[in-house]
């Protein structure tokens, strides 16, 4: 299972090429002609206008709703209007794109090839999530955010941020494109790097570096540019914390502080600083923190309505108590997330199965074990989440071990190792070495242990892991003594050199 | 209306049909060109004809450089996206070029090196990025 490598260009998958094919048709016939291009800007702003009064007025619609060529223009327009009244009349404004986007999700477009709707969908969530901030309700505007991500995720837009960051000068573009660019773009490639992190952390750092670089030199409204910076900011530090840079970690989190100073609601982002830093605790060994500071942070993501944020914690949660041997405990904390399994993206889920797999292995519940080990390997295949996807190697690894099967552990963990080096997850990949070394002592090959701990010892002293550097000596200390007192190498040698008589 | 175009078709188009049935074509407008002028117009507020400008210069690019391994509509978007970003970067430059040219500003700038070269600097933009 999961044993082959993992390639990015796997997911990437064929729509519709068949479309490209009438270009050259199109060009031509358009050669020379002004080829139609609907309702002038004016005019769709005044039908914007009179659309907007009847909504407020509760009267009846002139325009069909359903009508994509005689709606699109307009509601685009409205849009546009929303989007400049919402930083000085936000109040209003919630209300009102409340109500329009309750009108656009119940629109039916047949032939919508480039998802407009879902493009009007995602603007509309955005400027009622801005109006929201502005207003310091906070728990609104993160429902909005949630909206947002849920159309966002499944749409040809992000088909699109993805596809800007498929080569290094697409990146490039993107990174400098974010100056020319409206608020929403910038949020909407902070989405997707977010998701990109664990399918190529070092790549986002650099990326999100980037964007926070251009974002610096920009003139975006008040009401959004400290939570953009702070956001990139923080993207950084998190994907440092997956390639093992700590101290990294600690200066973008706190820059991501500094500009959440200026910002009208910055308590969520301030929550998820938190997290970002209890995740380095974790990583530190230092659990006994984590498992005693994760119950009041997890408490301030449900106040907040911050649900994503609220399974990362309680799988970070039941990762410490797992650590820290408390196995049971552990499976509570991730028991209330199964029944939230349909409000969350798969790949999220697939975290949560993946480590609900691992404490039943730990349990000695193999059969389960590996059914959810399973299940969570396909999802986070699904949702390109790398970083996991390694990991199921090295826990279903664990049961081979425990059935005495140390030869396809060893393959499933070298072929987890490679992975975790490949995405730069050194802390992971130092772990890997770990569990391969003991691995090779269970096999009598204590020299090969040796070997593998003093590859990952340089890693936990880098990276201040203080318990997995302790625990690496002493596996270190058995290693050497075994080889000291294993007197048959020796014998077979001197008996080979013994001059024949 | 004619079909294939010797010498720029690329991989991508080589199952272009020869000549195009005007259904299609109208299909083709639709579905793909005003969506994307639509996006152009008010995603980057671009006026409508400048819209347009630009998402022709997207299927001109199509036409080289599509990789049809990539999903096409995103892939359109993107660029779409970027010319236009491209569009309004020469608007501004235009536009500071303009008010410094201007007949108030004229007496003070003219014959400064450093105004040939941002003239020069102009209309440098490539778009031949790799897609």
């Amino acid at each position: 299972m999961a044993t082959e490598p993992i390639r990015t260009e796997e997911t990437i998958k064929i729509h519709g090429a068949e479309i490209f094919g009438l270009i050259p048709s199109w060009l031509e016939s358009g050669r020379g002609k002004d080829v139609p291009i609907g309702a002038p800007r004016t005019v769709a702003l005044a039908l914007a206008d009179e659309f907007r009064r009847r909504v407020r007025s509760a009267e009846p619609l002139e325009i069909d709703l359903n009508n994509q060529d005689e709606a699109s223009d307009m509601l685009y327009a409205v849009c546009a209007l929303l989007s400049d009244e919402c930083v000085n009349s936000a109040d209003s404004a919630l209300e009102e794109v409340e109500t329009i986007r309750g009108l656009v999700e119940e629109c039916v477009w047949a032939n919508d090839y480039m998802e407009e709707r879902e493009s009007l969908l995602c603007s509309l969530a955005f400027t009622a999530w801005r109006a929201a901030r502005i207003l310091r309700l906070a728990r609104r505007a993160q429902l909005w955010e949630s909206e947002y991500k849920k159309v966002f995720r499944r749409s040809l837009l992000w088909r699109a941020a993805e596809s800007s960051c498929e080569s290094e000068s697409g990146i490039a573009r993107a990174a400098e494109g974010i100056v020319w660019s409206c608020p929403e773009s910038v949020f909407q490639i902070l989405l997707y790097l977010q998701d990109r992190r664990e399918a190529d952390p070092l790549g986002t750092s650099k990326i999100a570096e980037g964007v926070y670089r251009s974002l610096q030199g920009l003139r975006l409204p008040d009401d959004v540019h400290p939570f953009l910076l702070a956001e990139a900011a923080l993207l950084v530090g998190g994907s440092l914390r997956l390639i093992g840079r700590p101290r990294g970690v600690d200066q973008w989190s706190e820059l991501a502080e500094q500009h959440l100073r200026s910002d009208s609601n910055p308590r969520p982002s301030l929550v998820r600083i938190a997290f970002l830093r209890l995740t380095v605790l974790h990583e530190q060994s230092r659990c006994d923190l984590v498992a005693k500071a994760a119950p009041d942070l997890e408490k301030s993501f449900a106040d907040l309505g911050m649900e994503e944020d609220r399974v990362k914690c309680r799988i970070l949660w039941a990762a410490s108590l797992k650590v820290l041997g408390r196995f049971q405990h552990a499976l509570e904390v991730l028991q209330p997330v199964r029944q939230w399994k349909t409000n969350i993206r798969p790949g999220l889920y697939g975290w949560v199965l993946l480590h609900s797999g691992d404490l039943h292995q730990l349990c000695g519940h193999y059969s389960l074990a590996l059914k959810e080990m399973a299940e969570a390997e396909r999802l986070l295949r699904e949702g390109r989440q790398f970083t996991g996807l390694a990991d199921v190697n090295s826990m279903i690894s664990c049961v081979y071990r425990s059935h005495g099967m140390l030869n396809e552990a060893l393959q499933l963990l070298k072929s987890s190792c490679d992975e975790h080096a490949r995405l730069g997850t050194k802390s992971l990949e130092a772990g890997n070495r770990m569990l391969i070394a003991e691995t090779y002592l269970a096999m009598g090959r204590a020299h090969d242990a040796e070997l593998e701990i003093r590859g990952a010892i340089p890693v936990f002293e880098e990276l201040a892991m203080v318990a997995d550097a302790v625990a690496a000596v002493n596996l270190l200390r058995e290693a050497i003594r075994r080889q000291r007192f294993d007197p048959k190498p020796i014998s077979d040698i001197r008996e080979r050199l013994r001059p024949k008589k | 209306m004619i079909g294939k175009t010797d010498g720029l078709a690329s991989g991508a188009i080589d199952n272009a049909p020869l000549v195009a049935d005007p259904a299609q074509l109208d299909e083709f407008y639709r579905r793909y060109f005003l969506p994307l002028v639509r996006r152009a117009t008010w995603k980057h507020r671009l006026e409508k004809e400048d819209a347009r400008d630009v998402v022709q210069e997207a299927f001109l690019v199509a036409l080289v450089k599509l990789d049809p391994r990539r999903n096409p509509k995103a892939w359109l978007i993107q660029v779409v996206d970027h010319l236009s970003v491209n569009f309004q970067r020469k608007l501004a430059r235009r536009a500071n070029l303009v008010s410094k040219w201007s007949p108030a500003e004229a007496g003070i700038a003219r014959g400064g090196s450093a105004q040939e070269e941002e003239f020069h600097g102009d209309g440098t933009d490539s778009n031949g990025g790799d897609y």
